[in-house]
């Protein structure tokens, strides 16, 4: 026999209490949080890396704008148009990166593989290019101990180039990752915190090209 | 809903610990009696107050040093604050989202 309360309840249906409704309310669908422990975590160490370059810079403008004459005329100028393209290069290493990134947001494993292979390619090749001009700057005198000139190019360029090894290493890692398939849409993490600490370090270069090499 | 309205608590609980962080140091501030009289270091007290080339350098680099605590924490809050205003429809978990499904299936 059914309940006739049930009857009265489907004609006259009551509010339920706020209480109540607030427990009945739909389970919302699982969302990650807006910002992972992973981009906590590298951004912290950014926030820690922008403060040590700020440091350094801080250094340069003092003794640039101490100097009479900057570049000091008895020792060589720097290779702009060589920086310039290797400028270039490390950009196009950042827009590459960007696409693994996107590349793994839709699972598209073969097309990670190729931007991540170029990206590392790409910032190789601006070591390179750095390294052999380097070499050629010690050749013609331009050395650590060759006066504040030297001393600061050296500290500033160098602590970059030491951060653009560690942004390979880094990669390398994650590509290690990506061949062993652990990187994916639900596993972006190592990815994206490479990603970001990789375009940090080509942002960082524009500003350094724009205030040592000018 | 909106992950602002998710995060509420979570955001409510970090500003009363930075507001109660702020009136501990106002009140170490104020009632920790300290001597100072604005001195400088001997370095800034010798060329900042010249028409030493060093002290127009020096002052750029203390306003360059000065600013960037601001730029990078302004930059890091706004990114945190656009991050969890804006609306969660970007990236479902997908792990949850896979473990629902294995254990409905």
């Amino acid at each position: 026999m059914a309940d006739p309360s049930a009857a009265v309840v489907r004609r006259f249906p009551v509010a339920p209490l706020r209480r109540d409704r607030r427990r009945v309310r739909p389970p919302e669908p699982p969302t990650a949080p807006p910002i992972s422990n992973a981009r906590i975590a590298v951004v912290t160490l950014l926030v820690a890396e922008t403060m040590f370059f700020s440091g350094l810079i801080g250094a340069y403008l003092v003794f640039r704008g101490s100097a009479p004459v900057w570049p000091p005329p008895d020792l060589p100028q720097l290779p702009l148009a060589v920086t310039w393209v290797n400028t270039l290069v490390l950009m196009a290493s950042g827009v590459t990166m960007i696409g693994a990134l996107r590349a793994v947001r839709r699972d598209d494993q073969r097309r990670l593989r190729r931007d991540l292979a170029l990206t590392g390619a790409l910032g190789l090749i601006f070591l390179a290019v750095q390294g052999s001009e380097w070499v050629r700057l010690i050749h013609h005198g331009l050395t650590l101990s060759a006066g504040v000139y030297g001393a600061t190019f050296y500290t500033l360029i160098g602590t970059h180039a030491a951060h653009v090894v560690g942004a390979v290493v880094w990669l390398g890692l994650v590509g290690w990752w990506v061949r062993r398939g652990q990187v994916t849409a639900a596993h972006d993490a190592a990815l994206d915190a490479c990603a970001i600490y990789w375009i940090f370090v080509c942002a960082l270069w524009l500003a350094l090209f724009a205030l040592v090499y000018r | 809903m909106r992950a602002s309205a998710t995060h509420a608590p979570l955001l409510r609980r970090v500003g009363v610990v930075c507001a109660l962080a702020a009136l501990a140091l106002l009140a170490i501030d104020v009632l920790v009696p300290a001597q100072s009289f604005a001195q400088g270091c001997a370095m800034c007290a010798t060329y900042l107050d010249g028409t030493d080339p060093r002290s127009d350098a020096f002052k750029t680099s203390i306003l360059f040093l000065m600013s960037m605590p601001f730029l990078v924490v302004g930059t890091v809050g706004g990114w945190i604050l656009w991050m969890y205003r804006r609306k969660p429809a970007g990236r479902p978990d997908l792990r949850l989202l896979r473990a629902e499904r294995e254990e409905a299936s």
